[in-house]
């Protein structure tokens, strides 16, 4: 009878430590994606401010300065509309227009 | 010996009878704790609950408002996440001596604590601040004090400061849209919040979420406008420079590319230190800049001879004249119309060509050719030009400008038009008509917005491809022998046509005798038009020079032409020129002769 008793208590007590770990397991695991989506936000609010110091630094003024005080002299690259506005006939494919 | 024995086994069974007894006693003791336990955990009593406090918190996900890019992605108005200081008077230690503990720390107004503190002494929620800086919200963090709390909100920054700001507009203190394209698009880019429960151990710090009590934000939708900030500089600076040199009440300048119709640029100065004539006190600057209305699509003006160009087109393509044909303009004295009506010129040139009337300028002439013109060809010409219908570009608080309903028109309206008085356009429509010379008769789309997938262009003829480039060429020499030689360009061939019309008086009709709207409106190259620049100048003062539109609004046109059309990468058109307009310096007009 002891001894029954005695198994009983200590495979319930087994099957408790293991539900026990699991549900540990389970809330660390939970804990630990929290944490990573509060730190996913945190990272996304400093890329918005990234953004907006890189924008106000890269400002006209700032650039042309940049380009004033550089000692080397600014050359236009061959075909510069390539960057900046590809002619309208040209993305069409057609001649240009008359 | 088996008296003895039997004792044994009756001790021994008794043992085995007390330890089940307690055995079971202690089972139950732990059971009946385990469920206490978890009645505890999951149905406390009333009165404990209230005790412990709730173990979950909300935590709110601001969505992010969009952004507002020009043409190449640069940012005009983005938002970031910042800090706000806020008391819980319940939870401060010392209320008499809070203020200049913060004053110490991040160098708040203790007055002003206190008297926020003394406002809302009942509630939990003091605000104390304006958004914090950063160094402010970390020392903040670390300091903890007690009853001191943060409240993020969201900012809305332009890096580019004033550039443009009458079209961007601004937000209030929600972020919600308060004027210009904030506030049009503010169902685009405004974003929804979500939120977070979470559940805190005891010493608040967070254990997780439970199923279904995450909300995720909806950050809103950036929007790409066609102005290019590069280009919107140039026409600011520039405009603002002549409004104040020629101490004018304000101006306007509109910069577009008349294949695309995209509007590169859209510039609005008023001038509210100008001390007017007939006002003892100079005028009232608003009080956040960028509420002010975009005046280049909602204040109408009366385009002079600037319109001339629109109905010599219209003429030549009816018949009603032919370019080379001379007109009996007169010699000396002002041309007497059918209805006995004087027509002036600023000079008499006697018998002059179709082609001069337009390159001169000469009222008479139009005047001549409009009485030929029936009205309803007339009509038809203002109305396939645009002028009268808004141009829906996206600009908020657009107008139609003002043209007399053909049920009230008269001879006089014939020729007043023709003139391009009695009749008042926006800057918006002037840009559109005008880009039809440049497209060889079509009429584009003009949009503020870059095309989305709702987007539909829509172009239709306004007249023969032939008319068009003939209207242009000669413009073109309205620049080289007409009223825009002191317009011309070192480097681009520019076509276009200048304007002088008397200023209307606000109150009782009439117009001021010595007072003008000042305007020119031009495109260039000539060859392949890429741009079409129109700038307005508005009660430029007499005193201090000319008042002509060739003299000064023709100069910001020409200026802003080279800068732009340099910025494009578009090569000089003019014969011998190889080398561009500069753009590096601090000023791109530092150099430029005037």
């Amino acid at each position: 009878m002891f001894a029954k008793l005695m198994s009983i208590i200590l495979v319930a007590a087994a099957t408790s430590l293991a539900v026990l770990a699991c549900r540990q397991s389970r809330i660390e695991t939970i804990n630990a994606m929290t944490a990573a989506h509060r730190n996913m936000l945190s990272q996304r609010r400093v890329v918005w401010q990234i953004r907006c110091q890189l924008a106000e630094t890269l400002g006209s003024d700032q650039l042309r300065m940049l380009i004033a005080e550089d000692e080397e002299d600014w050359a236009r690259i061959t075909r510069p509309w390539m960057i900046v506005d590809i002619p309208p006939e040209e993305k069409a494919g057609g001649a240009g227009r008359g | 010996m088996v008296e003895g024995s039997h004792a044994e086994q009756w001790q021994c069974r008794r043992l085995q009878s007390w330890a089940t007894i307690c055995l079971t006693l202690i089972s139950l003791l732990l059971a009946g704790t385990v469920l206490r336990v978890v009645q505890l955990k999951l149905h406390p009593d009333a009165r404990l609950a209230d005790a412990a406090g709730t173990t979950e918190s909300t935590l709110r996900e601001p969505g992010r408002r969009g952004d507002l890019l020009d043409r190449r992605g640069r940012i005009l108005a983005t938002t970031t996440l910042g800090h706000r200081a806020f008391l819980d008077p319940r939870e401060v230690d010392d209320l008499a001596t809070i203020g200049i503990e913060l004053k110490s720390l991040i160098g708040l107004d203790a007055i002003s604590i206190d008297r926020a503190l003394a406002r809302r002494f009942n509630t939990r929620f003091v605000p104390i601040s304006d958004i914090l800086e950063a160094w402010q919200v970390d020392r903040l963090k670390r300091a903890r004090l007690p009853g001191v709390g943060l409240e993020p909100r969201l900012v809305r920054h332009y890096p580019y400061g004033g550039v443009a700001q009458q079209l961007v507009g601004a937000v209030g203190f929600e972020h919600t849209g308060l004027g210009g394209l904030e506030h049009a698009l503010d169902t685009t880019l405004q974003g929804q919040d979500g939120h977070v429960i979470v559940v805190r151990d005891v010493r608040n710090r967070i254990l997780w979420i439970e199923d279904g009590d995450f909300v995720p934000h909806r950050d809103g939708i950036d929007r790409t406008l066609t102005i290019d900030v590069f280009i919107q500089e140039i026409a600011e600076e520039r405009l603002a420079r002549e409004v104040l040199e020629r101490n004018a009440a304000g101006g306007r300048l509109i910069i577009a590319d008349p294949l695309t119709g995209d509007i590169l640029a859209l510039a609005d100065v008023v001038n509210h230190e100008q001390r007017n004539r007939n006002e003892v006190e100079p005028g009232e600057a608003p009080a956040n800049p960028r509420l002010a209305r975009p005046r280049c699509g909602t204040d109408p003006y009366e385009p002079g001879s600037t319109f001339k160009p629109f109905v010599w087109a219209t003429a030549t393509e009816v018949g009603a004249a032919d370019p080379e044909e001379i007109l009996p303009t007169p010699s000396s004295q002002p041309h007497r119309t059918r209805g006995k009506r004087r027509i002036r010129d600023v000079h008499y040139y006697g018998p002059s060509s179709w082609r001069k009337v337009l390159v001169k300028s000469m009222n008479s002439g139009m005047a001549i050719v409009a009485e030929r013109m029936d009205h309803r060809q007339m009509q038809q010409a203002v109305e396939r030009f645009g002028f009268g219908t808004r141009t829906r570009c996206g600009i908020p608080g657009e107008t139609a400008g003002i043209v007399t309903p053909p049920e009230q028109w008269t001879d006089y309206t014939q020729v007043s038009v023709a003139m391009g008085h009695e009749i008042a356009v926006t800057p918006l429509q002037m840009v559109r008509a005008f880009s039809v010379f440049c497209t060889d008769g079509r009429l584009p789309t003009l949009k503020i917005l870059s095309p989305g997938t709702e987007h539909v262009s829509v172009e239709h003829r306004v007249i023969d491809s032939t008319i068009a480039r003939m209207t242009r060429d000669t413009m073109r020499s309205v620049m080289t022998e007409g009223t825009g030689r002191a317009s011309q360009s070192d480097y681009y061939q520019l076509f276009g046509k200048s304007g002088t019309a008397q200023l209307p008086i606000a109150e009782g009709g009439g117009y001021h005798e010595d007072r003008y709207v000042s305007s020119f409106i031009a495109g260039a190259p000539l060859e392949t038009p890429r741009l079409v620049a129109l700038c307005v100048i508005e009660d430029p003062d007499k005193r201090i020079g000319q008042y002509y539109g060739g003299r000064v609004a023709g100069p910001v046109v020409r200026d802003v032409l080279d800068q732009s059309l340099s910025y494009m990468g578009v090569p000089p058109d003019v014969e011998g020129v190889e080398t561009m307009p500069r753009l590096a310096g601090s000023s791109p007009f530092d150099d430029k002769k005037r």
